[in-house]
């Protein structure tokens, strides 16, 4: 089930906009002269007749290089931001079957279980379309499954069924509970999935 | 990197508001790498911005202009903060809590069409709008004829008997307003 990390937009957000805030409270500060109000903050205020020329003038030796920095970081910022909108797949490692001595008995691709599971749920009846992902390891393995089912269905029931079928057929693979089987489900009619199917036949 | 997944009941990931802060940072990025490195390869502004740059240069930072973009500064600092704080509403319900370790969530746009499909019988009904959050299933039912209030009925149980096989984690009692076609 591919994914985007809300925990690291939410960074983001929150550190670009207590720096926006600080940015606007420093160009304010001029306007409501806060520099002779509060003297302990004097040489990071700037004043009223201050301009952008003469900050230059007074901080030329180091604002060029410091402007580089910026620019680059700001331009990597942006760039590894947008790359992170890209939904992203959980790891799903090799699972390897181990003996009770710790020894090394099989090695299992989490696709060809995959592919397995996704068979089995698709035999509910109900179940129209169904992707499952295997990840973890072999001892504790976690299933992230999407099913969708006929609305006019026993949804009830189907989802048990579907749930159960794949905790039990995981369980009796790799000789240990999962963890977690998540299952996210999509409501159909059976009727328009027919007919967009018989609508598409003849171009196929 | 953790080895259990992301739970699927997620709250809104702000992918919209994070887009629009890196496009803004690439495009604000992009313009200061220009400016920079024609001024330090030519040693003069661009051409293009040079009128520019000599207003903004000479601008006092106690004049209107700075205060207005000091007050732009505040609000999209204000909206930034707002967007990173605010849980936001899921766009998923959760239902059927088994033994099976783990979640099933079921999109609440799926759970409306069902609600919408499950209530398209109702005697003396046109048609209905319906929206699910997290809290309550919405119905707006277009009634014919004057028997409002037994469509209303109708519709609030075909509503709630059509999520009710669901489970839901959290009830979704139904909150059906009725409009009378002419």
């Amino acid at each position: 089930m591919r994914s985007i990390s809300g925990s690291g937009n939410r960074f983001a957000l929150a550190v670009f906009g207590l720096l926006s805030l600080v940015a606007a409270a420093w160009l304010a500060a001029p306007r409501f002269d806060l520099a002779s109000r509060w003297p302990a903050g004097e040489p990071v205020l700037a004043h009223g007749d201050t301009t952008p020329q003469s900050l230059v003038d007074w901080h030329g030796p180091w604002l060029v290089p410091v402007a580089c920095a910026v620019v680059i970081a700001a331009l990597l910022v942006g760039i590894t931001l947008l790359l992170r909108q890209v939904p992203r797949q959980p790891a799903a490692p090799t699972l390897r079957l181990t003996g009770d001595d710790g020894a090394l008995l099989a090695s299992l691709e989490p696709s060809v279980l995959e592919r397995a599971l996704e068979e089995r749920a698709k035999g509910v009846t109900g179940v129209l379309d169904a992707d499952v992902r295997v990840g973890g390891t072999s001892r504790a393995p976690w299933v992230q499954a999407s099913a969708t089912l006929d609305e006019d269905s026993e949804t009830g029931w189907v989802i048990d069924e579907v749930r159960q079928r794949i905790a039990d057929d995981l369980a009796q693979t790799l000789g240990a509970d999962p963890s977690r089987v998540d299952l996210l489900v999509h409501l159909r009619s059976r009727k328009s999935s027919g007919r967009a199917q018989l609508e598409a036949a003849p171009r196929a | 990197m953790s080895s259990e997944p992301r739970g699927l009941a997620r709250r809104p990931a702000r992918a919209i508001p994070t887009t629009i802060l890196a496009l803004a940072l690439l495009a604000l990025g992009g313009l200061a790498a220009w400016l920079i490195g024609a001024r330090l390869v030519d040693g003069e502004w661009p051409p293009q911005a040079q009128d520019v740059i000599d207003e903004v240069a000479t601008t006092r930072l106690d004049s209107t202009p700075a205060l207005l973009l000091a007050i732009a500064l505040a609000v999209i600092g204000l909206v930034l903060l707002l967007a990173a704080f605010k849980p936001g509403k899921p766009s998923r319900s959760e239902v059927r809590s088994d033994g099976v370790p783990g979640e099933t969530v079921v999109p609440n746009r799926d759970l409306a069409r069902l609600v919408r499909s499950r209530t398209r019988h109702v005697e003396g009904l046109q048609d209905t709008t319906v929206r699910v959050t997290s809290r309550r299933i919405d119905v707006v039912a277009t009634a014919l004829g004057d028997d409002t209030d037994r469509v209303r009925d109708d519709v609030s149980t075909a509503a709630e008997k059509a999520v009710a096989d669901l489970q839901p984690d959290r009830p979704l009692p139904a909150r059906v307003r009725v409009r009378q076609t002419t």
